[in-house]
């Protein structure tokens, strides 16, 4: 059980630790092109208009 | 994602497009979108989009020569990222 707990624990803090990763201000934001409800979005077609803004958010149906 | 649609006319007033992100599937993200009436995309993370740019809570403003000028990790502050936006240079 003790074991049990323990892998938790890093299994929890190596997710907190991914969570943490954004990138740096100042460098290169990398491409993507991504499914979405508004059709295909390709990051670079979409900056050609302006800024953006990026949100990743956990899930679904959850506050914010 | 309630509160970007919230504001959303401001950040269209800046020319600025809000994009929201998650591990969802296509049609969890419509049902969503369509319960809270999100004008804006909701995109399906793959993994390839976390792998840069981390996932959880984190916001991203890029501005349009694809630098990162902002991040914010937790809950975004709506005037803030309009504060930011507005001070990105114009060119």
């Amino acid at each position: 059980m003790k074991r049990l707990i323990r892998a938790g624990s890093v299994a929890a803090a190596s997710l907190l630790a991914a969570n943490a990763t954004a990138l740096e201000i100042g460098t290169p934001a990398p491409d993507f092109t991504a499914a979405s409800t508004h059709g295909e979005i390709v990051l670079s077609r979409i900056l050609a208009a302006g800024p953006v803004v990026l949100a990743y958010y956990p899930a679904d149906f959850t506050p914010g | 994602m309630k509160a970007f649609q919230n504001d959303i006319a401001r950040f269209e007033k800046l020319s600025a497009q809000v994009l929201g992100v998650s591990g969802d599937s296509l049609q969890t993200h419509r049902d969503f979108a369509e319960e809270l009436g999100l004008q804006f995309p909701l995109l399906v993370d793959d993994g390839s989009i976390r792998k840069h740019y981390g996932s959880g809570r984190i916001t991203h403003l890029i501005d349009r020569n694809g630098i990162v000028r902002y991040v914010h990790k937790g809950m975004p502050d709506n005037e803030r990222l309009l504060q930011e936006i507005r001070s990105l240079p114009s060119d």
